[in-house]
């Protein structure tokens, strides 16, 4: 009986863990269910809109305050939840794969939005008022196959080389406006024992090798060629001059004897101290990111210059990367997030968020903005040789990452620059093949 | 034998059916997907046969995973196996300081994976590293420790084998502290000298829990990532990727099923590894 009674209690107590178990795996969803209800109605505070966007750009200061002017004059809540920004695309992926789609989503746009199915999943805003007020620099990262996806709401910056114009001055040297005088400069400053430009090539992404890539896909027909598998890297010439570059300049010593370990880390303090002349950036970090305070030259110090990588004889600059607001037009409170994005839009709630903030401005309306030193002291070398972001967005496959990643390989002597072009090519066609994209299936 | 400790075959229903649900079945369905075309930019998931194994055969980014992994797992398991060892026998002594000391020697088995990853990645930057400090202080030049190859798989063994130390010492301590000492007693009053007592007493006894030792040390090894990514990011270019980090670049691009099929692939090394590793061991107990 004893024995018994000793069985009986044993799985009592195994059922009732399973149980137990199994009630707490369901009981979070019922609370969230609950919670849901709570916050959808509008009796206890408003509408609680679900944002996902990458922790550092849902995070800046112009970011903050337009949720708070909303929050304010609705008295809806944003949730801003930022996800890791390394991993941003695969962890939002992810998410949407398994329906975890937010009300609204940050994303930069271009090709890779594609993977969400835009069609299916977002509002599609071709018809809304403020679509004419988008800058005209902005406009095309907004469309997806000629349709208006999303507000572009995020700061708009200018990418170049930037230059410490002391140390300029002080080796006697003119800003190069051909990539032979650009190299001449580079070879000066190398004989004063100045490192002449900072890569921080260990991270992969500051080779930032997509600006060399703007003047080469400029022209639609190659852009076209290119996604549509009829050509690669391999047979443009101008993408062989790009890797030589990379690959000639590091064995010159132009990037320093440390690039394969530099980081983007150091840039304020290699740049500050004047170790280095030369790094390619885009201006808005000098506001932002750039630490004046600590170090010897300041943010004011340094111009802006077009950049050389072999591909442009009189250099180039990216036109500005903008983060779009889209609104899922699945999710129960879709007209709720649709007026966020209305509220975003008007001119006067933007120009009180992007009040004092060096950008160029993202709306024909925007006054409040300033533009940075940098951007002011080249607008019109910008104006002749600038181009817009192309390689980045509209490249399918592109990633900026996994072709870093290659020209490393290219930098530490593992592969010749045709290697390199063909790893390149593997790694975009891999990507495109997944897509199931025309020409590639 | 206490038959009162053998319980009825029905008592293992329930912890079947909770293995079988949340790891069996799991497990099973998330390799079925090694053979479908499943990515971030397809809804409807359909079969490709062997296609994606054929792909991570064919990538020459795997064969240096391969032998990345298994460095830093041979690497691993030599040089925590025989130092734990080492350590476990001086702190098995009667020292004064002996439960600080085995303390300190655990405190990093503590830390996670990036703490250590960031401490080690600080210790071997090239600027202002304190390693590199320290070897200018001898009149040598600055070594750029994770932009080559070798120089980093030597740096993340070193920060994989301070941040492991801790559980071999204490694993092997727990094996030396389980060796009667009425046997070495007797050992010594037959007049056996102190390696004799090592080779004849002390190694045979403890050598189980050196074998789970270096049974961890192994599989762990051979499932390396997180240091790696947290310290080169398997770069420079792919020279230190781990099978890990391929995994996670697959991911990263969406390519999920070739991220399953990569990971397919190395659950069949590990395993193959693992199981020879226990033939080979139980040989060897038996032969001791």
């Amino acid at each position: 009986m004893k024995k018994r009674g000793k069985k009986i209690a044993a799985l009592l107590i195994s059922t009732a863990l399973a149980a137990g178990m199994l009630s707490a795996c369901s009981g979070g969803s019922g609370d969230a269910k609950k919670e849901s209800k709570k916050t959808d109605g509008k009796s206890d505070g408003g509408v609680t809109l679900t944002l996902y966007g990458n922790a550092d750009d849902a995070a800046k200061p112009y970011m903050k305050k337009i949720f708070q002017l909303y929050e304010e004059k609705t008295g809806n809540k944003i949730d801003v939840q930022g996800l890791d920004a390394s991993n941003f695309e695969s962890v939002c992926l992810t998410k949407f794969q398994t329906g975890d789609i937010p009300d609204i989503l940050m994303h930069f746009g271009g090709y890779s939005l594609d993977a969400y199915n835009p069609a299916e999943n977002f509002v599609d805003f071709t018809d809304a008022k403020w679509v004419d007020d988008i800058a005209d620099t902005s406009k095309a990262q907004t469309m997806r196959d000629g349709v208006v996806y999303g507000l572009p709401f995020w700061e708009s910056s200018v990418s170049g080389c930037f230059y410490n114009k002391k140390i300029f001055e002080e080796q006697g040297l003119k800003v190069p406006t051909t990539q032979a005088e650009f190299d001449e400069v580079c070879q000066k400053l190398l004989d004063a024992g100045i490192q002449p430009i900072y890569m921080a090539a260990a991270d992969s992404w500051p080779l930032l090798y997509q600006f060399g890539m703007d003047p080469i896909f400029k022209d639609g027909d190659l852009l076209e060629k290119i996604n549509s598998n009829q050509t690669t890297y391999s047979d443009i010439p101008e993408m062989t001059s790009l890797l030589e570059w990379y690959k000639t300049s590091a064995e010159k010593g132009y990037f320093g004897k440390d690039y394969s370990t530099d980081t983007w880390d150091y840039s304020s303090e290699v740049l500050g101290t004047g170790e280095a002349a030369m790094i390619f950036c885009w201006d808005t970090w000098f506001d932002t990111d750039y630490d004046s305070e600590s170090y010897d030259y300041t943010s004011d110090d340094f111009g802006l210059m077009p950049i050389f990588m072999g591909t442009a004889e009189e250099g180039t600059y990216e036109g500005g990367n903008n983060s779009l607001l889209l609104v899922n037009k699945n999710g129960d409170k879709v007209d709720t997030a649709t007026e966020f994005v209305n509220f975003c839009a008007d001119p006067e709630n933007y120009n009180e968020a992007f009040d004092g903030i060096a950008t160029t401005p993202t709306f024909k309306g925007m006054t409040t903005n300033k533009l940075s030193s940098q951007y002011q002291g080249a607008e019109e070398s910008i104006a002749k040789v600038g181009n817009p972001s192309i390689a980045n967005p509209e490249i399918i496959g592109f990633s900026q990452n996994d072709g870093g990643k290659c020209i490393q390989e290219l930098l530490v002597g593992n592969i010749d620059v045709k290697e390199c072009l063909k790893l390149m090519d593997d790694e975009r066609i891999k990507v495109a093949t997944s897509q199931n994209v025309e020409g590639f299936k | 034998m206490d038959t009162k400790k053998i319980y009825p075959r029905y008592m293992m229903i329930i912890p079947v059916i909770v293995f079988v649900i949340f790891f069996v079945l799991p497990s099973t369905i998330g390799y079925a997907y090694a053979f479908t075309d499943w990515n971030s930019y397809v809804h409807d998931v359909s079969f490709v046969g062997l296609k994606n194994i054929i792909e991570v055969f064919s990538d020459r980014t795997v064969p240096i995973a391969l032998v990345n992994t298994l460095i830093f797992a041979g690497a691993k398991t030599i040089i925590v196996t025989v130092l734990g060892f080492v350590f476990a026998l001086i702190l098995n002594r009667q020292l004064k300081t002996r439960n600080a000391i085995r303390t300190v020697y655990f405190i990093p088995a503590i830390f996670s994976a990036l703490v250590v990853g960031l401490i080690f990645s600080a210790l071997f930057q090239t600027r202002n590293g304190t390693i590199n400090l320290l070897v200018q202080m001898f009149g040598a030049g600055k070594i750029q420790w994770l932009g080559s190859r070798w120089t980093a798989v030597f740096a993340i063994s070193i920060a994989e084998i301070w941040r492991n130390l801790g559980y071999a010492i204490v694993i092997t301590l727990a094996g030396l502290q389980s060796v009667s000492p009425e046997y070495i007693e007797a050992a010594k009053i037959d007049g056996a000298s102190g390696w004799a007592l090592f080779k004849n007493i002390t190694l045979p006894l403890i050598m189980p829990t050196v074998n789970v030792n270096i049974l961890f040390s192994l599989i762990y090894g051979l499932k390396m990532f997180d240091l790696v990514y947290v310290m080169t990011g398997g770069g420079p270019g792919h020279d230190t990727e781990t099978f890990g980090t391929l995994m996670m670049n697959e991911m990263a691009t969406g390519r999920y099923a070739q991220s399953v099929a990569i990971n397919l692939v190395f659950t069949v090394i590990l395993v193959i590894v693992a199981v020879a590793y226990q033939k080979f061991s139980e040989r060897w107990e038996n032969a001791e």
